[in-house]
């Protein structure tokens, strides 16, 4: 191709004049083998330009992207649930040492013996009820005693 | 619309939109998000895209849209956007390029240039959209998106040139 009218429609491209049909004519041109050493700056930015064309967008499209976003939480949530149980499981079924044992069975007897006092201490109490019920009984005849005294008041005001 | 119907629909397309997004945004990871996002928004909104004389060009707003709102978020968390801060930091090694290499650093020049340029030469030279559609996605006027092209063109011909003259004096 002859370099004259190359040249001429370069000088429109840095001007920014040239239309889409003189632009393909030019990106021809310069993506042959042989162009002018004087040139090769617009080899360069041709040879980009093609090459940027094919920088594609890999990934596809997917619809459902984010419509829930709540799910990831939720599963989140009910792995740690679960962890949570199995945890709780294995420490409840894990074999317990001598130590523990022994901790245990001391416990155990201490509160057996504070049981048996307080039951102890129950058996004083019903003794204090009987206590309370004769009180009870008292104060009954008390207002017995209180209605006697108003009447035989009234009997002296008659009386007197 | 259905799922199948709406992928042949977005099919032709959804590269130019992830394309689109990594100008934005830095990483190809954030950019495969972003354009994700978009095309589930537009999943959304696929009764009215059917509706658009050019769903592309509505597509690519969308994705503008979306990136810009991701943009000032992270402005918010004052995280840097690389673009903006780009260095250059291996002078030395540009004068051993090779055409291989200098390829790889037309990306790094793009990314030097305002942001406003870096999308017309996206939507330009890479994409092959009309002036009038560029114009439609970044709510710009064709001439002054003109202008931004031809001074992101001229620069970007600038420093090329002046990093193959280092390559052509080193060997």
């Amino acid at each position: 191709m002859e370099l004259q009218p190359i040249e001429h429609l370069l000088e429109k491209y840095d001007l920014g004049k040239t239309s889409l049909a003189e632009e393909a004519k030019l990106a021809a041109f310069f993506t042959q083998s042989d162009v002018p050493e004087h040139l090769m700056h617009y080899k360069i930015l041709f040879s980009y330009f093609s090459e940027e064309k094919h920088h594609d967008f890999s990934s596809p499209f997917k619809i459902n992207k984010r419509q829930n976003p709540l799910k990831y939480l939720s599963i989140a949530a009910s792995i740690v649930l679960l962890f949570g149980l199995i945890l709780n499981y294995n420490s409840v079924s894990t074999p317990h040492t001598q130590d523990e044992i022994f901790a245990y069975n001391q416990t155990k007897s201490a509160l057996e013996l504070l049981s048996n006092n307080f039951n102890k201490g129950t058996h004083q109490l019903k003794n204090l009820e009987v206590f309370t019920n004769a009180l009870q009984k008292g104060e009954q005849n008390m207002t017995y005693l209180n209605t006697f005294n108003t009447t035989t008041n009234t009997i002296f005001k008659i009386n007197k | 619309m259905n799922e199948r119907e709406y992928i042949a629909l977005i099919d032709p397309f959804k590269n130019k939109l992830f394309r689109f997004a990594k100008r934005f945004l830095v990483s190809v990871e954030e950019a495969e998000d972003a354009t994700q996002d978009v095309l589930l928004k537009l999943w959304n909104l696929r009764e009215k895209l059917g509706s658009y004389n050019n769903p592309e060009a509505f597509a690519m707003t969308i994705t503008r849209n979306h990136c810009l709102d991701k943009l000032k978020s992270k402005h918010s968390q004052n995280l840097k956007i690389a673009h903006n801060n780009y260095e250059d930091h291996n002078q030395k090694l540009q004068k051993k390029i090779e055409t291989r290499d200098s390829i790889s650093l037309v990306e790094k020049f793009i990314k030097t240039l305002p942001v406003q340029q870096q999308l017309i030469i996206q939507l330009r030279d890479i994409e092959q959209y009309e002036f009038k559609e560029i114009a439609e996605v970044l709510e710009m006027k064709e001439t002054a998106i003109r202008v931004a092209l031809s001074r992101a063109r001229k620069t970007l011909k600038e420093k090329l040139i002046k990093a193959h003259n280092y390559g052509v004096t080193a060997n």
